[in-house]
């Protein structure tokens, strides 16, 4: 990784490739295994203008977001004197994570506004619900982003896009241990008189491995062989705790 | 030390799960319960998604109860006859009740249902329980030592299909012993519970079984049922973390050899008590969680409505 950056700050001395909009990853793939206690992400780049500056005005966003999940918002109300969930609205095609970051003339500013402003991620700022929704949309929707932030799987204000020079950006992202599982995509957007002039997008994927792989995908695939499984582990572990136990 | 536990999907520390597994051993050495009933809601109190810690209690209960199981049946202390009429209950009733979990889940109403049966048998088996000791405690400080009848005629011997217990010299209804064992099934697919803590009394005071019988006859309905559980939830809703009960399990193997040693120096009535309160207080944070405004009213569910 350090190699890579260490080659995109050789390649930006050269001034010829100075006018290209070129963005990367640290990594494609992200790999949960036994230990997993989150991922450390770097997506660096290069801006086709000048950026170095911290002149207003211009910058670069950088978006992760993925993978859509079908999710609904429940709503509690008092019924009996017990608070019970009592009506909802199911957001289809909400992404389950979002992480934002951008450079220091936008960082000062609030995300919504900024992001508004743009156009960029009116699904996740204000998700569609599914047809028929109720009346107050706007209040589910809300909540969803107030939830999702609180589960720490969306941000509620910038990440930092750092610029080492007049092009090449950087920003270091941290993905939780509860990260959702599945495919994301990587935005990035370069900004320059209040205009968005460059975008791109880019894949990443999220996916466990290794054992944990393999034991979720053994208790999806052949849920009835799985429980059989585990019936037959807490048998033995139980014999087995019983038989030392007489032991001692 | 953080463990990725595959089906719950998040990572916790192992060192919570090992020493809430070992806390609540402790207890169940102690007081001889399975602890089902204090592991579940802790599990969800840490954020483990409900769904998940119900079906992988029932999991580690099928490891506690076997060896359970295998030192009373050595002793004689399990009369399978009516092991096998409650078993035929709480068969049907854990079926009925993964179903029902299933359905409340779509509903969104599963997180509420599970609050609820905890309050209200947590309130009653507590309260029972309470009474119980303490006029026990009473009756001891008396000296007076009070001589139940042998034999009550109750409505219960009243029920057609009578069936002869030769190990617990009774001469029953096989219909009452059906009923307790269909709902502790069904509590135990909900609840996420071994169902001890209401079959025991309900044997002691509903069937009039001996209670040399007791334990092991009930230990051998759970073992049955809670294994029933784990199977019917990895089949229709695979929410059983089998990385996470043996987990739980490991922990929890040791607390109970600590608490059973314990429980043999201690004097019982007194911590009869103490386990009265520890029902009663864990009711009443739940019934108080229900109570009162939640912070946020607003909550997030995968799935569509």
């Amino acid at each position: 990784m350090r190699a890579l950056v260490a080659a995109l700050l050789l390649s930006t001395a050269a001034p010829a490739s100075a006018d290209q909009f070129v963005v990367d990853v640290s990594e494609r793939t992200v790999a949960i295994t036994a230990g997993f206690t989150g991922a450390e992400l770097v997506v660096f780049g290069t801006a086709a203008e000048e950026q170095g500056s911290t002149a207003e005005r211009h910058g670069v966003i950088v978006v992760i977001r993925g993978p859509e999940q079908p999710t609904v918002v429940r709503r509690k109300e008092r019924n009996f004197g017990v608070w019970a969930n009592h009506g909802g609205v199911a957001f289809p095609e909400a992404p389950a994570f979002v992480w934002v970051a951008a450079s220091e003339a936008f960082a000062e500013q609030p995300l919504t506004k900024v992001l508004r402003k743009h156009d960029i991620g009116r699904d996740f700022l204000a998700p569609a619900p599914a047809a028929g929704g109720a009346v107050e949309v706007a209040e589910f929707q809300a909540a969803f982003v107030r939830r999702k932030q609180a589960a720490g799987l969306y941000s509620d204000e910038f990440g930092r896009v750092e610029f080492l020079g007049e092009h090449l950006f950087r920003t270091r992202l941290r993905f939780p241990a509860n990260v959702p599982v599945g495919s994301y995509r990587i935005e990035v957007f370069e900004v320059r008189d209040d205009r968005v002039v460059n975008a791109t997008a880019s894949a990443l994927h999220v996916r466990k491995a290794g054992l944990e792989a393999a034991v979720f995908r053994f208790a999806h695939d052949f849920p009835i062989l799985h429980g059989l499984v585990a019936i037959l582990a807490a048998l033995m572990a139980g014999w087995l705790a019983g038989a030392v136990a007489r032991r001692t | 030390m953080q463990i990725y536990l595959p089906v719950a999907e998040l990572s916790v520390d192992v060192f919570l799960l090992l020493g809430m597994g070992a806390g609540v051993g402790v207890l169940s050495g102690l007081f001889g319960v399975g602890g089902g009933f204090l592991m579940t809601p802790l599990l969800i109190f840490i954020g483990i998604p409900p769904p998940v810690a119900v079906a992988s209690e029932a999991n580690q209960l099928v490891a506690t109860s076997v060896s359970g199981v295998l030192a009373h049946w050595r002793r004689g202390g399990v009369d399978f006859k009516m092991g096998m009429v409650l078993l035929a209950g709480g068969v049907l009733g854990s079926g009925l009740g993964v179903w029902l979990f299933k359905l409340l889940r779509g509903l969104g109403q599963i997180d509420l249902a599970i609050s609820l049966c905890y309050v209200v048998f947590l309130g009653i088996v507590g309260a029972l329980m309470m009474a119980e000791s303490l006029r026990a405690l009473l009756r001891k400080r008396k000296g007076v030592a009070r001589r139940g009848k042998l034999h009550r005629h109750t409505w219960i011997h009243g029920l057609p299909l009578k069936m002869r217990f030769q190990k617990s010299r009774l001469y029953i209804s096989a219909v009452m012993p059906f009923l307790i064992g269909l709902l502790v099934g069904l509590l135990a697919a909900i609840m996420g519970v071994g169902g001890g803590f209401i079959m025991v009394p309900a044997m002691i005071y509903l069937l009039g079984m001996p209670t040399a019988m007791v334990a092991g006859t009930s230990l051998f309905q759970i073992l049955f049922v809670v294994s029933t559980v784990t199977l019917l939830q990895s089949a229709a809703n695979q929410t059983v973390d089998v990385i996470l009960a043996l987990l739980l399990l490991a922990g929890s193997v040791v607390g109970v050899q600590v608490g059973s040693r314990l429980g043999a120096r201690l004097p019982g009535e007194q911590f009869r008590v103490l386990l009265a309160a520890l029902v009663l207080a864990v009711c009443l944070k739940l019934l108080f969680d229900l109570v009162t405004r939640p912070d946020d009213l607003f909550s997030l569910q995968p799935g569509l409505l």
